[in-house]
């Protein structure tokens, strides 16, 4: 596709979805709101169990636990024959059982499929009135699920306050929850302060693995999930909460999703009283994304190791409907973020992920991602404010370690212009060790830093390896210092215009932006260089153009005019994968403004608006230059790309008239030069050049 | 993650600015409906959920204390298994599948059509489970199982249960001795090589032949194997029958033809230019 006709479908898209807000839903929770923050995380209760669950197999019970050490066999011989007695044979009936706070409930090693939950629902239960979600299932409320617990869920917990859920495995696979892929949730705590879930795996559902929604009060604690269509761990809208020692991978979203996790640090600095939700010890892998958090608030990630995964982490405010946006207050510290370089994006252009989830083979490292990201990136920040980046090992990552641009306001459904820019501010990204590993070995980035440029008090530790743009704020060494005082409302417009191709992807619809290196496109393929080279072109047109009919006279144009081809030369280099990052676009930047100024000097005396318009442009770009490689000019709400920009739109069109006109007005080359007193040179030159090369212009001009 | 999509978002263009915003908003387009709590982003892939059982679980067992678990013939998983002598130890074992992915990963999970792993019996005796379609299986291995030459693989679901078809386990059997009559010598040819009549061995060191060159008697039809080795890179040739093979230095070279010519027939080398026998065919 012409970068002409792609720019047109770009534009078309724009103008669709500016004009028709559709009333599409995503996926859908009933209505929640955030818990009172007056609970507390639960601590682990050892002691004998009050219910347990077991299956009534002796054989294959005591194979299971044959490996044993002695101690932990013999507790489980026991709480079998105890089980055998009275105990239960699904987890659900346990659950069930549990008739008043507190309850212990041991699950023995064993797999359990969960047969009574899992026929489609009969009777009432098929004839619930609820709003129907665009997958096709229904939103029930909190009495409906009740009512229906096993319409979605294998296993419910509606309303059992502080229980805790331990399997008495050796390890966290030794007792297994399987849903076969045939419900939405394996495990769902609703109305369920205070729960603890340790030891044991969760798996194969067509949502998540694990799911807790709106709980003052929870512990994940070595649990491990796996083979999810969205997420292994998702825990929404709560507060209290502990994760530790988790595990998961296989997720087409992320592993670990505390969403919307207690926004209780709004209108705090960096300092906070507390966090609402603390991940530590877990690891998550081969995932889409290892950890990821719509309105992930207060989170408090630490000690954790996310590789593997297409990114590491990601934070947003791009989504409405959460409670607790725009997100603020992660703090990432001490976590090991590397190799999450995974591309699953050929599962989806060559039909894999089309299947069924059952068929589409997650149990052999099929990943399906739901959505349109950046492979290769560490930490990806889209639209968050106050979040602290600090002490992490990130490294060997093929894109880039840290990824933030902004998520304006509207998109979260919030029109309030006031609230427009309101994203992404004041994240610190300090001490990391960038692209060295624990052992000190060297495992470089692409680049360190991919930034839109937008935000305020944004900053990044003084080492920072290559970056785009190359220039960043730097952090002191006291939290809120900061180099600068940049402060722009919208990002570079290369980089969004990017972002938008990239952004037009749909897994149902197999459609992976041609354009986009995110998906695979190499070289001329990337929109980023066909836009710059298009441009190049252009320029270099307009420019060759009215240097032969304008300013060929002109030592001075002349010796510019080849710089800024030079720099349109350039400028395409620059915008290949490699040198983006680097001091070549700016370089590039430096020589067409040079060009720009010294033609626009030349011009002046002829053609003074033009002239004085083409010096402006020139000085643009070379503020340009300054703002990418130097430092990043304060106070001035856009970038001078943007003026540049459209600057540049209004001179190609000046500079073609200008050239195509006959000569009206004498012989220019003469006048230019004869005003150009700094440069004695071109004046002896330029009175001679004109006199040969302009020779017909005066002519034409009398007759 | 919510983010970077578009094409489902509230826009309520406030003014200009918003409007240039809309560039940036759409690269994390979303959805909106404002209020109601949405956890997730717009729908990705097909979230189908599978129904019904996988298959029948019998009463019946394998004879190794595994349940069948019955499937319908049709789309059943199926299994072939093939075997080759290794040249150092023991067999290659190959299983070709149909219907079927072998999943280590999930194991002891539940059952899912078409999933799992294979098991090999030797004569009934449970040699090993197997998580792909190759397998070195080591003549030791072969004698502490009894030395039997009966090789099954059976297939297998997460759970254990052997997956069967009209009661039956879904297996295929092979004969260690099909692909080779003496299985537990050392096999330094291929088996598929036919044995020589005739077999010389000659080696060139230093410019000189050993053992001295002669003649060699060989009855018309038989197979002749010549092995020789030279101290130097060389290239062999047969006259009449115009066999050449190349002799790297050092290193033993076998060349095997049928004589299928009479007369007389010298075996030289190209470069040293050495006789090295005569081969008289009759």
């Amino acid at each position: 596709m012409s970068w002409t006709r792609r720019l047109l479908v770009v534009l078309a898209a724009l103008a669709v979805a500016l004009l028709a807000a559709p009333a599409a839903q995503a996926h859908e929770e009933r209505p929640v709101t955030l818990p009172d923050g007056t609970g507390s995380v639960p601590v682990y209760r050892t002691g004998e169990p009050d219910l347990l669950v077991c299956k009534s197999d002796r054989a294959d019970f005591e194979r299971r636990i044959s490996g044993f050490p002695d101690g932990l066999r013999a507790r489980n011989l026991r709480l079998f024959d105890r089980c055998l007695r009275s105990g239960y044979r699904h987890l659900q009936q346990a659950v069930d059982a549990v008739g008043r706070p507190g309850m212990n409930i041991a699950i023995l090693p064993g797999l359990y499929e969960e047969e009574p939950s899992l026929p489609k629902p009969a009777g009432e239960c098929t004839r619930l009135k609820a709003p129907n979600s665009q997958l096709g299932y229904q939103i029930l409320s909190y009495a409906q699920q009740t009512q229906c617990p096993h319409n979605q869920n294998l296993v419910a917990i509606l309303g059992k306050k502080n229980l805790q859920i331990e399997g008495t495995g050796a390890e966290r696979t030794d007792v297994v929850i399987d849903a076969k892929y045939q419900k939405l949730n394996a495990i769902r705590a609703d109305g369920s302060h205070g729960i603890y879930f340790k030891n044991f795996t969760a798996q194969r559902t067509t949502f998540n693995s694990l799911y807790v929604l709106a709980q003052d009060g929870f512990v994940i604690d070595s649990v491990l999930t796996r083979w999810n269509d969205e997420y292994g761990f998702l825990t929404f809208a709560s507060d209290h909460g502990l994760y530790k020692n988790c595990e998961s991978y296989g997720n087409g979203d992320s592993g670990i999703y505390p969403g919307s996790a207690s926004d209780i640090n709004d209108g705090y600095g960096y300092e906070v009283p507390r966090y609402s939700i603390e991940i530590t010890g877990c690891r998550s892998h081969h995932n889409m994304v290892g950890y990821s958090g719509t309105a992930g608030d207060s989170v408090y990630v630490h000690d954790n190791e996310f590789d593997h995964n297409m990114g590491g982490a990601s934070m947003d405010s791009a989504f409405p409907g959460h409670p607790g946006l725009p997100q603020n207050h992660a703090r990432f510290e001490r976590n090991l973020i590397h190799d999450n370089n995974a591309d699953y994006y050929p599962y989806v252009a060559d039909g894999t992920c089309a299947k069924p989830p059952a068929d589409r083979g997650y149990e052999d490292g099929v990943v399906c991602p739901q959505i349109s990201m950046p492979p290769g990136s560490g930490i990806i920040t889209a639209g968050g404010n106050w979040n602290l980046y600090e002490n992490n090992w990130i490294y060997g990552q093929q894109r880039a370690a840290f990824f933030l641009t902004a998520v304006p306001a509207f998109i979260r459904g919030e029109s309030a212009l006031s609230k427009q820019t309101d994203t992404s501010h004041h994240n610190r990204y300090a001490g990391n060790h960038l692209g060295t590993d624990k052992a000190g070995n060297s495992r470089p980035n692409r680049t360190d830093v991919f930034w839109d440029g937008q935000g305020e008090g944004n900053c990044w530790q003084s080492d920072t390896g290559p970056s785009s743009p190359r220039t960043l704020p730097t952090c002191g060494s006291e939290r809120g210092a900061v180099s600068g005082r940049t402060d722009r409302l919208v990002g570079e417009p290369v980089k969004l215009a990017q972002l938008l191709v990239c952004a037009d992807y749909n897994v149902q619809a197999r459609r992976l932006p041609a354009g986009c290196d995110w998906y695979g496109a190499r070289g001329i393929e990337r929109i980023e260089v066909q836009v710059t080279l298009a441009i190049a072109v252009v320029l270099a047109l307009v420019g060759g153009v009215l240097w032969w009919r304008r300013l060929r006279g002109s030592g001075l144009a002349t010796a510019v005019t080849v710089l800024g081809a030079i720099g349109l030369g350039l400028d395409v280099a620059g915008s290949t994968t490699g040198p983006a990052s680097t001091y070549v676009p700016a370089l590039a930047l430096l020589l067409t403004g040079v060009w720009w100024t010294g033609i626009g000097l030349v011009l002046r005396g002829d053609r003074p608006w033009l002239g004085w318009t083409t010096v402006v442009l020139g000085a643009l770009t070379l503020l340009d230059a300054l703002d990418k490689a130097v430092f990043m000019i304060p106070w001035i709400p856009l970038s001078p790309a943007w003026l540049r920009g459209l600057l540049g739109v209004i001179w190609v069109v000046w500079a073609v008239v200008a050239a195509a006109r006959h000569t009206e007005r004498g012989v220019p080359g003469e006048q230019g030069a004869s005003q150009e007193g700094p440069a004695p040179d071109a004046g002896v030159h330029a009175p001679g050049a004109p006199a040969t090369a302009l020779a017909p212009a005066p002519e034409g001009d009398a007759s | 993650m919510k983010n970077l999509r578009r094409r489902r978002w509230l826009a309520r263009p406030g003014g200009a600015a918003v409007t240039v915003l809309a560039a940036g908003a759409l690269v994390f387009g979303a959805s909106a409906c404002g209020g109601r709590a949405t956890t997730h982003h717009k729908p990705g892939t097909s979230h189908e959920q599978a129904v019904g059982s996988v298959g029948r679980l019998l009463a019946a067992d394998d004879g190794s204390g595994h349940r069948l678990r019955q499937v319908d013939a049709k789309g059943a998983p199926q299994v072939t298994v093939a075997v080759r002598r290794d040249s150092e130890d023991g067999w290659n074992v190959r299983l070709s599948v149909r219907n079927f992915r072998f999943t280590p990963d999930s194991v002891g999970g539940a059952a899912l059509l078409g999933r799992g792993h294979a098991r090999l019996f030797l004569d009934g005796h449970p040699l090993a489970r197997v998580y792909g379609s190759w397998y070195h299986l080591p003549d030791s291995l072969v004698r502490s199982s009894g030395g039997g030459t009966g090789l099954t693989a059976r297939l297998y679901a997460d759970d254990h249960t052997a997956w069967a078809v009209n009661s039956t386990p879904i297996q295929a059997t092979t004969s260690l001795t099909t692909a080779s009559a003496q299985p537990t010598a050392p096999a330094p040819h291929r088996p598929e090589t036919p044995r020589p009549d005739t077999a010389l061995e000659i080696v060139v060191s230093h410019g000189k032949v050993s053992p001295a060159p002669g003649r060699t008697e060989i009855k018309k039809g038989r197979i002749i194997e010549l092995r020789v080795r030279s101290d130097q890179a060389d290239t062999l040739h047969v006259h009449g029958y115009d066999k050449e093979a190349r002799l790297p230095a050092g290193k033993t070279v076998t060349l095997t033809f049928t004589a299928d010519r009479t007369g007389l027939f010298e075996v030289e080398t190209h470069e040293s230019d050495l006789l090295l026998t005569q081969l008289v065919v009759r």
